[in-house]
């Protein structure tokens, strides 16, 4: 899978919850969704997304339901409720908040201190 | 009804259990599948394809936990499935695990005779005046200290050697004080065993050679200071109680010094001493 960036601590649970936002999707297909909108550039342990898509279920973020795969078998896929999407976008807007003061704090220069 | 709800999501989980546990294997299953199709798409064999997505999983075992935990699973559960997978994985290697238990077994075992020494020569020396002058007799050839109760007769009469020569034996009873039988252990004495050891009693008196006349003469039992002190909470007046010990009567006659827990080195606990 070569050149990609290992997650940050805390950003699988966001991620999850924006790749489940642009349609209802079975594990593997969060897995390639995630790869897909972060340019093939982060990578998913691939076991390590389940414990945590129970965990977002469990706190009432995701539902999932049994459908049948492009496999033809039965899968579990997940969407978001009400609570998910509110999360993301609080989630979303503390991230953005983050980034862009890390962004700030990393790009000075001497002359500005 | 907090406890009646949790008892009864716990029991549902409980029960839940196995359904849970399918669709997560269902679920990874399917994972895995749709993994090998994309491998195989990329020009795999199925074979190939479906162990190098089950490598890319990762450590099964450890995500399946993980789950069971996010699906709230019980700590129950997850402690048993700990448990077997513990000897799973020690049954693999039985070499680490012979290793483990002679390890611990001689450790322990070397602990136990270290403080055992450390208690009898250290912390609880031998407290009889003149320690040094005591001695067990023994047949030469024999490993055992026992004599017959003539033979020690015999050699308490004709003895020159020694100042006196005590005969005692460790056994358990049934103690009762009154409804309430319970097992203790004891020192069987002769009637010099007191006077051999230079004892003075706590309280009350202790029995001597003259308490004896043959068999049954001297039905009197002596408490070590520590019975006494449990049972009889430091009564004063335990002297002269009888006490049924095998269901024949004796009297308590006195109490042992406290420092005093039988004569020999590395002692049980001894409750009482009977003549």
């Amino acid at each position: 899978m070569g050149d990609q960036a290992q997650l940050l601590p805390g950003t699988l649970d966001l991620l999850i919850l924006k790749a489940v936002s642009l349609g209802p999707l079975h594990g593997y297909g969060v897995l390639l969704r995630i790869a897909q909108i972060s340019g093939q550039a982060l990578l998913v342990e691939q076991g390590a997304l389940y414990p945590a898509l129970f965990r977002l279920v469990r706190q009432g973020l995701l539902q999932a339901e049994w459908g049948t795969s492009e496999n033809n078998r039965r899968a579990k896929f997940y969407q978001l409720t009400a609570a998910g999407r509110k999360r993301l976008q609080d989630e979303t807007e503390g991230w953005n908040r983050l980034t862009a003061a890390i962004g700030s704090a990393l790009a000075a220069r001497p002359e500005e201190v | 009804m907090r406890i009646a709800v949790w008892l009864r999501s716990a029991g549902t989980k409980f029960l839940r259990r196995d359904a849970l546990a399918e669709e997560l294997e269902e679920e990874l299953r399917e994972h895995i599948a749709l993994r090998a199709n994309d491998l195989q798409g990329q020009g795999l064999s199925r074979a190939e394809a479906e162990r190098q997505a089950k490598i890319e999983f990762g450590g099964v075992e450890k995500f399946r936990a993980q789950s069971h935990e996010a699906l709230g699973g019980s700590w129950i559960e997850l402690l048993l499935a700990d448990i077997r997978y513990s000897q799973r994985v020690l049954r693999k290697s039985p070499g680490f695990v012979v290793a483990a238990v002679v390890t611990l077994a001689m450790a322990i075992g070397a602990n136990a005779v270290v403080f055992s020494v450390m208690n009898a020569f250290v912390l609880r020396p031998l407290s009889v005046p003149d320690a040094k002058s005591l001695y067990e007799l023994q047949h030469g050839n024999e490993a055992s200290s026992y004599e017959s109760w003539p033979n020690y007769i015999d050699l308490r009469d004709r003895n020159h050697t020694f100042d006196s020569v005590i005969a005692w034996n460790i056994t358990s009873v049934g103690y009762d004080e009154g409804g309430n039988p319970t097992r203790e252990w004891i020192t069987e004495a002769s009637g010099n065993y007191f006077d051999g050891l230079h004892l003075k009693p706590y309280l009350g008196r202790f029995f001597h050679e003259s308490d004896e006349h043959g068999p049954n003469s001297a039905p009197y039992i002596v408490l070590s200071y520590d019975f006494w002190h449990a049972h009889f909470h430091d009564n004063r007046n335990v002297i002269g109680r009888v006490v049924q010990m095998d269901r024949h009567p004796f009297t308590v006659i006195g109490v042992a010094p406290p420092d005093f827990r039988g004569h020999y080195c590395f002692s049980i606990r001894i409750s009482m001493y009977r003549s």
